[in-house]
């Protein structure tokens, strides 16, 4: 109960002071019974002692008022004393107070009853409603006055199961109030939801306090039918998730579920660092995945919807916050305790460190073993310099290490030591190594001189050994390693570049920046053929393709290529490369186990116990943000049979926020391009990076455009008066009338403003403008932040 | 404010193509009327001749065209001559409304398709109406095209497609005295010659690279420069535009291949144009440059065809898949799929001799010969 502001003093200082009393200033504070009795022989009353209390009493909030009769005889100035307490009827009483709580002007359309009660106030418009406040009070601006969450109390859940459709912020029952506990005095007590009376107060002192008193406790009623909303919850509802997974996209699209909003939002405050470090907890290599994450968040990005825009350069923003970040950040301690266990990784590429990280922050030992000189995976070996450069993944890694795992590179696991070795060595071993063998051409004179595998071509390249390129170089395939290699034959000498994909550039799953790129270094696409033959003697002279067209859907959901009968063609060339796609070398397990084990790939593991695969090995090929997701998965589920104990557990944690900085002009902000190398530049040197990276300014400027998803605004309906004025503004359509469709289900959208049951804000639409907050006068809009979050199962 | 209808499901208000149609037209809806109803998207040449052969082929159907342009049908290769003045905006236009009221042809205009529901046969427009079909003829032509390496300047350009871009830039042509034209098209040549009628200094930089759609051998190159200077245009041979950028003071500077910094009031970019068929995406049409269509011009599902520059169509004969541009190629195509549609299968038949590879496709273009 929040404290009110006391009228103690005043009654204090106006005490009677009895002209025979002898009791001074300093006696008062001594209980009545040890005072020396007064001159005047009156008997001490249990009401002066009452009353005694009252006006001493340091914050019980008590009114004079609405005291014993008593303190009320001691409170009238100039009563002379007597003997029999004043008595007067509960009508008198009454009138009395319904008199000095009408110096409020409210305007009510509803009577007040005899009672002095007003109807509980329901969900219609026509309902009276408390008064407005007088003070609109200015949004904040600053982000950093958000509200802390400090709070320490046991959670609640958001939702709980009966109530609460995910998208709407509808009430179905009206919030309770808690009245006050009632006075010890026999008189009734105001309910704390009446609504003072219009009439204009009468003079005189005594009704000045009581005006004065009854402002207080009207105020007091006020914060009291205030719903206490403003601390951090964690949900684990099913029906939260949902409202994530439609109000914050970004963060649900991303396989490691990065807070996306909140980093951009830090961005935007100039905090990079934070940025950085919010990236971190869950992406754990935030500038590698700046330059070469396929974002799928951007993908599922709101600002990209069609009638918004374009989508937010998320990835980009993420190298911004790690390139202008202010200072290294060690990584914390471990979260847990030391368990005791070991595990090895075999595998130290993007998921095999993902992996060990999680589990070494888990509180286990964990020895990453890698075949080559030098960890990263596909990031050190499989993705060109001018995509990513070394100094960065070594950087990144080399912090990441120093959450305390063993390396020990130089290991094949399979040769050099056999997996049932490693089951010996530690409780549980993860298989991260990746799809590390090409799928070759399985077609006529694939074997020729002057055919490459496109894995192998770009390992010797990353190397620093790459071979001979032809003149008129044809990559087959269209994955992320076949534009690697076509873009790198022409950096390496030769003089036309062609990749030729089977379907069409729809189909391609390389982001479109990547395929304009390509474009643009000059590469030139071939869509819809299959290559059916190597042609040449004794080396590679062309390719003879046939002509496709797209066929039945397959089984990704992307259209099958069928070749057309009769149109087989040849293509002149004189290297091939062949990047057709890459699977899992599963004889490191098979040969200890007889067969290849079966790995389920939702939590990676096996009929072996303590055998779990992570990664593209699991998976199959996909990306490095895909790969670092499943290791997390796989590694939680590795920590589990090693504990016994689930010790993470997702939540969706709801925080109090203040309202969105953002003006509405910035959501007309255009998308900023990514500063890139010029073709001449690029082509002149191998190792030139060509995304150069947002400066500092435009990775701001581009910060503004985040939408904040994941601030919902919702109405509370207690206070709403229903004026109409958030719907007028809203510049969306996403905040009207709604009547009641029926117990548990959504709210359904109505014209009439009179048979609404509550105001809705379709949270879906909604871009977090925050306008109709700013023009609510009940400030009956309040904001909340709403992500999803791992924290430890205890909490 | 929303309509009555669920909170975040939308379902468009189904008038079934009745209202927004052409004044003075009403379709009398009778029992014995015929149930098909072609929906053609566009209203270029190749629609209006699909249109046509339609109505001469079935006196019952309902025939309804839609194009989001808001102007009849017009002469797109006279809008140089508009530009120039010598044409006014009733000089372009090919036909008269009265032609759509007498053929029974409804014609809608200045409203877009946002989405194609091949399943449902059903139509949305931009102001959520449902359009129902049985049979669908997409006639969107193309959009100017941008070659990748230019992607970063395209803020700077200029591009001239449709009557509504000849008016915006006739509008801006007091203010507009150096003209820089890069690129290479039929548009390109007639364009800088109305400028240059009227009085503007045309820079023309002839890079063979940016030619479209046809590359430019050195003897036509010899010729084309030959042409342009004729006209009055200042003609940079083998240079290529390598940056673009906008002044404070207005207008743009452009540098070359060859080093030389051009000061421009207006950049054009003509380099050809793209099949405009975005909007389909994901509605399970197959689509590569263009709408994928065999030799009779179906597309991959039922009782959708496609025809004109959107089109890209597969010949056996040529062992390719081919586009064609230009008017001729795109009436000619135009009569086959309406030929098609109404039952007559009859395939878009070969490329004549003078088809040209491009990137890969074979592009069947009479432009030059006109040139």
């Amino acid at each position: 109960m929040r404290r009110i502001r006391k009228k103690v003093s005043k009654t204090a200082g106006h005490t009677p002071k009895r002209s025979d009393s002898v009791s001074t200033s300093a006696d008062r504070t001594l209980p009545e019974a040890t005072r020396a009795p007064k001159a005047g022989g009156r008997p001490i009353k249990a009401k002066d002692l009452a009353a005694e209390k009252d006006r001493t009493s340091a914050g019980a909030g008590r009114r004079t008022q609405t005291a014993g009769p008593a303190a009320k005889a001691a409170a009238k100035p100039k009563a002379p004393p007597k003997t029999a307490p004043v008595r007067r009827s509960a009508k008198a009483v009454l009138k009395e107070r319904e008199a000095a709580q009408r110096f409020q002007t409210i305007s009510t359309t509803v009577p007040i009853e005899k009672t002095g009660k007003v109807k509980q106030a329901g969900a219609g418009p026509k309902a009276s409603r408390r008064p407005a406040r007088p003070e609109i009070m200015p949004p904040t601006t600053s982000p950093e006055t958000v509200l802390c969450e400090a709070d320490t109390t046991p959670v609640q859940p958001l939702a709980s199961a009966a109530d609460q459709p995910p998208n709407a912020s509808v009430k179905t029952t009206p919030p309770e109030t808690v009245p006050p506990e009632a006075p010890p005095a026999a008189e009734p007590v105001v309910s704390p939801t009446a609504a003072p009376p219009v009439e204009p107060p009468k003079a005189g002192p005594s009704r000045l306090r009581r005006r004065a008193a009854a402002v207080d406790e009207a105020r007091e009623a006020e914060a009291l039918r205030r719903p206490v909303r403003r601390r951090t919850r964690r949900s684990d509802h099913p029906d939260d998730f949902e409202f994530v997974r439609l109000n914050v996209p970004c963060q649900w699209a991303c396989p490691v579920l990065t807070d996306v909003p909140d980093y951009i939002f830090a961005i935007a405050g100039g905090d990079r660092d934070k940025s950085y470090l919010i990236n971190r907890a869950t992406n754990l290599i935030p500038g590698v995945l700046g330059h070469v994450c396929s974002r799928p968040c951007e993908a599922a990005c709101r600002h990209g919807e069609p009638d918004l825009g374009e989508p937010v350069a998320i990835c980009h923003l993420k190298r911004v916050a790690a390139d202008f970040r202010n200072q290294d950040h060690q990584w914390p301690d471990r979260l847990f305790p030391d368990s005791g266990c070991t595990v090895g990784v075999v595998g130290g590429g993007p998921a095999g460190l993902a992996a060990a990280q999680l589990l070494a922050a888990l509180g286990h030992g964990v020895t990453v073993y890698e075949a080559m000189p030098r960890l990263g995976g596909m990031l050190m070996y499989g993705i060109p310099v001018f995509r990513l450069p070394r100094e960065l993944v070594e950087a990144e890694i080399g912090r990441l290490l120093d959450s305390g795992i063993i390396v020990k590179t130089g290991v094949h696991v399979g040769h050099d030591i056999t997996v049932p070795e490693l089951l010996a060595r530690h409780q549980a071993v993860v298989l991260a190594t990746g799809t590390s063998l090409a799928r070759g051409l399985a077609i006529p004179g694939g074997d020729l001189p002057g055919v490459h595998s496109g894995l192998d071509f770009m390992m010797n390249v990353n190397d620093g050994r790459p071979p001979a390129v032809g003149r008129r170089v044809v990559t087959i395939g269209g994955g992320f390693t076949a534009h690697d290699c076509a873009r790198s034959v022409l950096r390496l000498g030769a003089a036309e570049s062609y990749l030729c994909v089977r379907t069409t550039e729809e189909d391609l799953w390389v982001t479109r920046e990547e395929i304009l790129e390509t474009k643009r270094e000059g590469v030139r696409y071939l869509n819809l053929v299959s290559s059916m033959q190597i042609a040449g003697s004794d080396r590679v002279e062309g390719v003879v393709f046939a002509r496709n067209r797209l066929g039945p859907v397959g089984k990704y959901g992307q259209r099958m290529p069928v070749a057309i009968e009769g149109s087989e063609f040849v293509f002149a060339a004189d290297m091939v490369i062949a990047a057709t796609g890459q699977y899992a070398d599963t004889t490191l397990a098979a040969a200890a186990f007889g067969a290849a084990p079966r790995f389920d790939p939702r939590h990676g593991t096996c009929e072996v116990p303590g055998l779990f695969a992570a990664g593209d090995f699991c998976t199959g090929a996909a990306t490095v943000i895909e790969a670092m997701g499943h290791a997390r998965r796989v590694a939680q589920a590795v920590d589990e049979y090693l504990t016994g104990a689930r010790r993470l557990r997702r939540v969706v944690r709801v925080r109090p926020s203040a309202d969105t900085p953002r003006p509405r002009a910035w959501d007309f902000i255009p998308r900023a391009d990514m500063p890139m190398l010029a073709v001449p530049q690029r082509l002149a040197a191998f190792g030139a990076v060509v995304k150069t990276g947002f400066p500092a300014p435009v990775g701001e400027r581009e910060s503004h455009r985040c939408y904040l998803c994941h601030m919902k605004y919702e109405i509370r309906l207690a206070d709403c008066i229903a004026c109409g004025l958030c719907a007028a503004v809203c510049p969306r359509d996403c905040i009207g009338p709604a009547a009641a469709a029926g117990p548990g289900m959504p709210p359904v959208w109505t014209e009439r403003w009179d048979e609404a049951a509550a105001v809705v804000i379709d949270s879906v639409r909604c871009i977090r403008c925050g306008l109709c907050l700013r023009v609510c006068p009940t400030r009956c809009i309040e904001v909340e932040r709403v992500e999803i979050a791992d924290v430890a199962a205890g909490e | 404010m929303p309509t009555s209808r669920q909170v975040s499901e939308h379902h468009g208000t189904d008038h079934d193509g009745i209202q927004g149609e052409a004044k003075g037209q009403r379709n009398e809806r009778s029992d014995t009327v015929s149930p098909e109803h072609f929906v053609i998207i566009g209203n270029g040449a190749a629609a209006n001749r699909a249109a046509d052969v339609l109505r001469r082929g079935d006196k019952d159907a309902r025939i309804t065209l839609i194009s989001d342009e808001f102007f009849h049908f017009y002469h797109r290769h006279r809008l140089a001559d508009y530009l120039a003045g010598t044409a006014g905006e009733d000089d372009l236009l090919v036909r008269t409304p009265q032609h759509y009221q007498k053929h029974r042809i409804r014609l809608r205009l200045g409203q877009r398709v946002t989405r194609v529901d091949p399943q449902e046969k059903v139509l949305y427009l931009k102001h959520m109406e449902k359009v129902r079909y049985t049979r669908l003829l997409l006639c969107t032509g193309g959009k100017p095209r941008l070659p990748e390496i230019y992607y970063a300047y395209r803020a700077c350009f200029t591009t001239v497609k449709t009557l509504a871009d000849a008016r915006q830039l006739r509008e801006r042509l007091d203010g507009i005295r150096d003209v820089v034209v890069v690129g290479g098209d039929l548009v390109s040549v007639r364009l800088a010659g109305a400028l240059v009628r009227l009085g503007k200094a045309v820079t023309f930089l002839v890079d063979a690279d940016a030619f479209w759609p046809l590359e430019l051998t050195p003897e036509r190159r010899a010729e084309f420069a030959e042409r342009l200077t004729r006209a009055g245009i200042d003609v940079r041979l083998d240079d290529a535009l390598i940056h673009v950028e906008p002044l404070a003071s207005g207008g743009y500077r452009v540098t070359t291949r060859a080093g030389e910094r051009l000061r421009a009031d207006m950049v054009g970019a003509f380099f050809g144009l793209v099949p405009d068929v975005d909007f389909l995406l994901g509605t399970g049409l197959d689509v590569d440059r263009g709408l994928l269509v065999n030799e009779y011009l179906q597309t991959n599902l039922p009782d959708i065809y496609a025809a004109g520059d959107c089109a890209q169509v597969y010949n056996p004969a040529l062992r390719n898949y081919w586009v064609s541009i230009g008017w001729p190629n795109a009436e000619k195509l135009g009569e086959v799929a309406a030929r098609n549609l109404l039952g007559q299968m009859q395939p878009a038949g070969q490329a004549p001799a003078s088809a040209l590879e491009y990137e890969g496709i074979v592009v069947n273009t009479c432009w030059w010969r006109r040139m």
